[in-house]
């Protein structure tokens, strides 16, 4: 008995220090950082915050090395020493761990393990493989020694923070040269009117697409004509199942334009693929129709069937934009009057809204069969919202007319109390 | 027949002696009687509230989830549950206003002098309950600036020594602004605070009546003729009179200016700018945010608090601290202090208005 519980205990013991780890057990101090603090300040300072410091891992996990001797012996190779890796071994070197899933299952089992694989078919990794070291390799992206969760905001990685960390080669005239790529793309990006980079960077939406959402991540490629389509409808799926079952998919095929960039981006350049895709504006009802920003008569003349549904689908989206602006205006109004409009207003957002989105987005099927049903609904939502609106100002005059009968009546009475007072006060003196 | 009922009654409940002694009563007339009908509107805005408040009370339902939405259905979908509560809300502060005024015509004329310090004690009392009133009630409908103002206000009551974080706890229901904190402040609305106030009221009430309105001072001295006028009817004809002004111009007040419900609080979003309390309470929230954050060895905004605690205590034991107009002395200094307190209230209101 007395030997089973001494077993027990042992193991106990043993078990809680492989589990826990108790800090005695660590080196005294770990060589790496007390040399390079002196000459690499700012590395030793930005791994303190790096993710790979926060889930436990130290400077030996990536480069090698024994940490526990105070001596150049620390890197010697014969001990595993890996040193700096060059930047053809890169992808590799992080691959080690990124790549082993049974080696990232403890650290992070959602984190795919597929980032090298990927990136040998990406552009830059085609490029590194020719030997072209100037290409972005892991590092480029995601830091060296201050690489953050990529939903941390301050990783390179963030979504919000994409655009700049690609610009920061693609916007070089220097490095894209040799390549013939324009560097534009950022400037058209941050640019107001552009649709998406206003959604991620001015309004915050982290759902709006950055550089990755279209081009991929770790196998980064240009999508080219043909996949325009596909990329966009990622996230505009119902717009592109509309577009394959309207008479423009067999059209645009034909003459092999892409799909959604010859309406949406501002200026059509189909002789330079490559400037294409980063100036999508905010569509306005102007796109659509015959009027002369509109895409319709590139193609259509008048007369034809296409003029005659763009001409309508056109006068629709205006009218209903018109219409909705006044019970806007109507919503305000009885809100400046005091009223409690905030069904009104909901309705508004959740449904004329709502109905107007589904409204444009039926526009790309481009039949006015289709598009008319959701004219109605908007219609009919938009009805019902002006209604609470009209109520409520037609309800202030209401309460104004209580308020008048109210003071007449006891203005009455107030007067036959003042007779009352001077009778009473008469009799008394 | 209605002899009969009067006779009836009389056997039994000896109505002639109360008649008798309500006919008999009677009011001075002097330069100042007009300040005396301050305390009947304030009677009758009280009345309003009760009344008003019942009302209110038949469709509010309290808690996080359905406060909003209930005085939302009162204001949209019950017949003229807007103006009820349209008025609820603005006789509130006309109440706090009316009875403000009513203190300082009673602080200036010193009628709190001896032997009335106690009606004195009880009105400042009520007024004090008022603003109890009016902080519990600003946030039962549950919105945005209500829930803010009210974790401004309540934070403050951390900064009394030593039992800041218990009152605090007390006040929330826990360490933030919850759904506990709504359930405390409307069962101190409806339940607690009333029947407080009525029992207050009942006694400054009955002080007035057991030693009538008190004259300006001096005129106690003169053997001149004293001016008076019965209270039946005189009186309370004319306080009729100024009740159904004040009812018209709550009405016109709930229908040019209603009061607004606005958005429904919601705890995890940021506070919005702007958040202000009550008018009765800007002064004391523009006063601690003016402080520095430390005098001397104190924190700031505890010493604002401990200040104000100390002009509330003066403010309550004002007729036993000076006893001078007892004496039948006016002294200039309490004129002084009145004028004082008045301007800071009123520049430190404005300015909690001016500045953000």
């Amino acid at each position: 008995m007395k030997k089973g519980f001494s077993a027990i205990f042992t193991m106990v013991l043993i078990s809680t220090f492989v589990v826990v780890k108790p800090s005695f057990c660590k080196p005294a101090s770990n060589s790496c950082v007390t040399c390079h603090q002196e000459i690499h300040e700012k590395i030793v300072a930005d791994f303190q915050e790096d993710v790979h410091a926060k889930a436990g891992l130290s400077c030996q996990d990536c480069h090698g090395g024994d940490p526990s001797i105070a001596s150049e012996d620390a890197m010697d190779k014969s001990k595993g020493f890996l040193g700096t890796p060059k930047a053809k071994e890169i992808p590799q070197f992080c691959g080690k761990c990124h790549s082993d899933p049974r080696l990232m299952l403890p650290f992070n089992p959602s984190l795919p393990t597929d980032q090298v694989e990927k990136y040998w078919t990406s552009r830059h990794g085609e490029l590194l493989k020719t030997g072209d070291t100037n290409v972005a390799t892991c590092v480029s992206c995601h830091g060296i020694h201050n690489i953050f969760p990529a939903n941390d905001a301050r990783s390179s990685v963030y979504p919000k923070n994409v655009p700049a960390t690609c610009s920061f080669c693609h916007s070089d005239n220097a490095k894209m040269a040799p390549y013939g790529i324009p560097t534009n793309q950022f400037s058209q990006y941050i640019d107001s009117t552009n649709v998406h980079g206003y959604a991620l960077l001015e309004m915050n939406d982290l759902g709006a697409p950055a550089c990755n959402d279209c081009h991929g991540n770790h196998g980064a490629l240009p999508p080219g004509v043909a996949q325009v389509g596909q990329v966009c409808t990622q996230c505009h799926s119902l717009n592109g199942e509309l577009f394959r079952n309207s008479p423009h998919k067999d059209g645009f095929d034909a003459l092999e334009i892409p799909e959604c960039l010859f309406c949406h981006q501002a200026s059509p350049e189909f002789d330079k693929p490559f400037a294409r895709g980063h100036t999508i504006v905010r569509p306005t009802n102007s796109l659509i129709g015959t009027g002369t920003n509109s895409v319709c008569i590139e193609c259509h003349t008048e007369g034809d069937p296409g003029w005659v549904t763009a001409v309508r689908m056109s006068q629709d989206m205006d009218s209903l934009d018109r219409r909705l602006e006044r019970v806007e205006v109507i919503i305000e109004k009885a809100e400046q009057l005091g009223m409690e409009v905030s069904d009104a207003k909901w309705k508004l957002k959740s449904e004329v809204l709502q109905a107007r989105m589904e409204l444009r987005t039926s526009i790309h099927s481009f039949n006015l069969e289709k598009f008319i049903p959701f004219v109605k609904r908007s219609d009919t939502s938009l009805d019902s919202v002006e209604q609470l609106g009209n109520e409520a100002v037609l309800e202030t005059g209401r309460r104004r007319t209580y308020f008048i009968i109210m003071t007449v009546l006891l203005g009455m009475v107030i007067i036959g109390l003042w007779l009352k007072i001077n009778q009473v006060s008469k009799k008394n003196d | 027949m209605i002899d009969k009922i009067y006779s009836w009654i009389d056997k039994r409940y000896k109505i002639e002696q109360l008649l008798y002694f309500s006919k008999e009563k009677s009011v001075p007339v002097h330069h100042g009687t007009m300040w005396y009908y301050f305390g009947g509107i304030t009677l009758f805005l009280f009345i309003v509230q009760v009344m008003t408040g019942l009302f209110l009370l038949f469709y509010y339902r309290p808690g996080a989830d359905s406060s909003f939405e209930s005085v939302k259905f009162i204001i949209t979908q019950v017949k003229f549950g807007w103006l009820l509560r349209g008025i609820h809300s603005w006789s509130a502060n006309l109440m706090v206003l009316a009875a403000m005024i009513h203190m300082f015509s009673v602080f200036f004329h010193r009628s709190y002098r001896g032997p009335r310090e106690m009606t004195w004690v009880t009105g400042v009392g009520m007024l004090f309950l008022l603003m109890a009133f009016g902080f519990s009630g600003y946030l039962l409908p549950w919105n945005e600036l209500a829930f803010f103002a009210t974790k401004v206000g309540t934070d403050s009551a951390r900064q009394v020594p030593l039992i800041g974080d218990f009152l605090l706890k007390l006040m929330r229901g826990g360490s933030d602004v919850t759904g506990a904190t709504l359930s405390r402040f409307f069962g101190l609305h409806v339940s607690v605070l009333p029947p407080i106030f009525s029992f207050m009221l009942g006694l400054h009430l009955f002080f007035v009546q057991i030693q009538g309105m008190s004259e300006p001072m001096g005129s106690e001295l003169s053997h001149g003729k004293k001016r008076t006028m019965p209270f039946l009817p005189d009186f309370f004809l004319r306080d009729l009179l100024i009740w159904l002004v004040v009812l018209d111009i709550l009405i016109l007040l709930s229908v040019f200016f209603p009061w607004e419900l606005g958005v429904k609080a919601d705890p995890f979003s940021p506070a919005p700018a702007g958040i202000k309390p009550e008018w009765y309470f800007l002064f004391v929230f523009q006063s601690l945010k003016l402080l520095p954050p430390h005098i001397g060895p104190f924190e700031g905004e505890m010493l604002g608090v401990m200040a104000m605690g100390f002009g509330a205590a003066v403010l309550v034991l004002l007729p036993f601290l000076e006893r001078a107009s007892s004496k039948g002395r006016r002294t200039k200094l309490v004129d002084v202090i009145g004028v004082f307190g008045l301007a800071y209230f009123a520049v430190f209101t404005i300015l909690g208005y001016v500045i953000d």
